[in-house]
């Protein structure tokens, strides 16, 4: 499913500060794994979700999303590709604070390029399938971590992804709603959606079935 | 869904939306008070600009003539003798006003061609300009000691009272506004013809509330057209009118030097007059004087000007910097980074919208309840389409904004950036 090849990725290429993020990154994971990808800050972990998140670019080698080349796709290709085949929880939850849980989780439905039908019913059931749906009414600006987290991985998965990409989902949860997430994530991983988490906490990192250790740009694993 | 998106964003930041919008509503305000002084002074040329910018004569009469000394009563009999002329001017008609007791009303009268009528209307207090009427002849007066309104009528006997019996009837349709600006002039004395300006004179009540033994006496405006149907069924002459004044002699496009001479001789033989001018001269005088009052205020229109791009730049900077995170979550949702930008300049129409009609809203008011009393502030075509030119630039300074701003950085900058927050 996701196949990286010799992945270099250089910031200020030419300078003198040039520095390599990612040094020949090659990686495959398949359909229905749940990789957990681990280092110390600066490792190269978020620079490689960026880039299988098609947020980044990168400056050689080749990285492959169902057989195809990711390699200078124009910004909106990438978006495309963000909305159909990859979801994304941030750290910081990433929502929109002012309007609703399910206004949240309707964003992706609505610059999705097929229009869904029954959107408010299918944000009300992804939110349900995380746990919150009665409260897809609330603002998100009065919701708790986890529960911020939860909507951040229903507007994730609404429009069905086959990857979900999670860069430090609990770094800002305390123990039992980190616990929650995880066990939402491996729900999800059950159900054949592909999840890989960036994340420095080795106890997150053993409940995945795999584990890629990242140090100074280049695989350990 | 980019407009409802828009309206999200326009909804958030209330406090500085508003302080934008009162900004965009001042910058407006000032653009359509600087169109309205800059059509203020073209107006009053644009009235008569057929007439200025033709080849021809400028004339303040005192009266014309033909051979046999008599005055001649119509602009009509003038063309006749010219050659290849159009005629058109004030008359003086003269007679006695009394009101329904008998008393006698002292009136300086002015009546128009039906040309000059029509070009121009003078600013009323109340009432309304007058019309061709068969009936009885209207009149429009200047604010007046006699307390003359609308509604009231007048009775004109012949100077010399030869036919009591057969006076003519005068019925007020308007008052003039005081200061109010009318065609011609009052009285004989205006001696030069340089400029548009030069048509018109101001009527302020202090100047013509006439009382005996001080003031001038007050205006009464008539049309000639009118005074002729009304009178055409009297052989009697309780209204004698001449030709005096204000007077164009319009000359045709064909023609000829010879045909000027001729005409220039003819009018030189019959017509008195206090002032003569040709036409180009008035024309050439008239721009001059224009251009100098528009170059007067071309330092306020250029810091509007300046203030407009400022504004529209530093709301749509403020704008956009406070919509990144939210593009940016969008970008994570699948939106490409140039619909980010689309948003940004729908948020930023919608707030030169609410802007536009804040500005309209404050210039009917203004007209409504004179906030600025004596002001030109209006909302004409004139202001409609300055008005319309700095919205246009608003909002190409703001469709502009984002692309610089928002291309200029990607998605991962932006997510890097929040992360350091």
């Amino acid at each position: 499913m996701i196949k990286l090849d010799n992945i270099n990725k250089i910031y200020n290429k030419g300078k003198d500060n040039e520095f390599y993020a990612l040094r020949d990154v090659s990686l495959d994971i398949n359909t229905g794994e749940l990789v957990a990808i681990t280092g110390k800050s600066g490792a190269g972990k978020s620079t490689l979700l960026h880039i299988l998140a098609c947020i980044d670019g990168y400056d050689s080698g080749e990285y492959y999303l169902d057989d195809m080349l990711i390699k200078h796709v124009s910004d909106r290709k990438a978006a495309q590709i963000r909305n159909e085949h990859i979801g994304i929880v941030m750290q910081d939850y990433a929502l929109i604070e002012d309007i609703s849980a399910i206004n949240n989780v309707m964003i992706p439905l609505d610059f999705s390029r097929k229009k869904v039908k029954d959107a408010r019913r299918k944000a009300i059931e992804t939110l349900d399938m995380v746990g919150i749906g009665d409260m897809y009414k609330k603002q998100v600006r009065k919701m708790s971590g986890g529960q911020k987290q939860r909507v951040a991985i229903a507007r994730a998965i609404v429009n069905n992804p086959k990857i979900l990409l999670a860069d430090e989902p609990t770094g800002a949860l305390d123990n039992e709603n980190s616990s929650e997430i995880m066990k939402i994530f491996s729900n999800l991983n059950e159900r054949g959606i592909t999840v890989i988490i960036v994340t420095h906490d080795m106890n997150l990192a053993k409940q995945c079935k795999r584990i890629i250790e990242i140090s100074d740009g280049r695989i350990l694993e | 869904m980019y407009f409802l998106l828009a309206g999200r964003e326009f909804k958030k930041n209330l406090f500085m939306r508003i302080i934008i919008i009162l900004q965009i509503t001042i910058v407006f305000f000032c653009v359509v008070s600087i169109s309205s002084i800059i059509g203020y002074f073209y107006n009053y040329y644009d009235n008569y600009k057929e007439y200025i910018d033709s080849k021809g004569i400028l004339f303040n009469l005192q009266y014309i003539k033909d051979d046999e000394g008599i005055l001649y009563e119509s602009s009509d009999k003038v063309e006749d003798v010219l050659v290849k002329a159009d005629v058109v001017g004030c008359y003086y008609p003269w007679s006695i006003f009394k009101d329904a007791n008998e008393n006698e009303i002292e009136l300086e009268s002015i009546a128009y061609d039906k040309e000059l009528l029509e070009a121009y209307t003078p600013e009323l207090s109340e009432g309304r300009w007058l019309r061709d009427n068969d009936d009885v002849i209207e009149a429009v007066v200047s604010y007046n000691a006699y307390g003359l309104k609308v509604g009231d009528s007048l009775k004109v006997y012949d100077t010399y009272m030869l036919q009591p019996e057969a006076a003519m009837t005068v019925k007020i349709v308007g008052v003039l506004e005081d200061g109010a600006r009318i065609t011609g002039f009052p009285e004989f004395s205006m001696n030069s013809m340089e400029d548009y300006e030069d048509i018109y004179s101001d009527v302020y009540s202090d100047e013509y509330d006439y009382e005996p033994g001080g003031g001038k006496k007050p205006i009464i405006l008539m049309g000639i057209d009118n005074i002729n149907k009304c009178m055409a069924a009297y052989d009697n002459h309780s209204l004698e009118r001449q030709m005096g004044g204000l007077c164009f002699v319009k000359y045709s496009d064909d023609i000829t030097t010879e045909e000027i001479i001729e005409n220039e001789r003819l009018l030189g033989t019959y017509a008195t007059y206090n002032a003569k001018e040709d036409l180009s001269v008035v024309r050439e005088n008239s721009i001059e004087n224009i251009k100098k009052r528009i170059f007067a205020i071309l330092p306020i229109f250029i810091c509007v000007f300046v203030l407009t791009i400022i504004s529209a730049t530093v709301s749509c900077a403020i704008s956009i910097k406070k919509q990144m995170r939210d593009f940016t979550i969008y970008g994570i949702c699948g939106m490409n980074w140039n619909k980010s930008a689309l948003i940004s300049i729908i948020d930023c129409i919608y707030t030169a919208v609410i802007g536009t009609i804040l500005c309209i809203c404050v210039v009917c008011l203004n007209k409504k309840f004179l906030w600025f009393d004596k002001t030109m502030v209006d909302l004409g075509m004139w202001q409609a389409v300055s008005m319309f030119l700095a919205f246009a630039l608003y909002v190409v300074i703001s469709a502009i904004m984002p692309y610089m701003l928002i291309r200029g950085t990607s998605l991962c900058d932006e997510l890097r950036r929040s992360w350091d927050d």
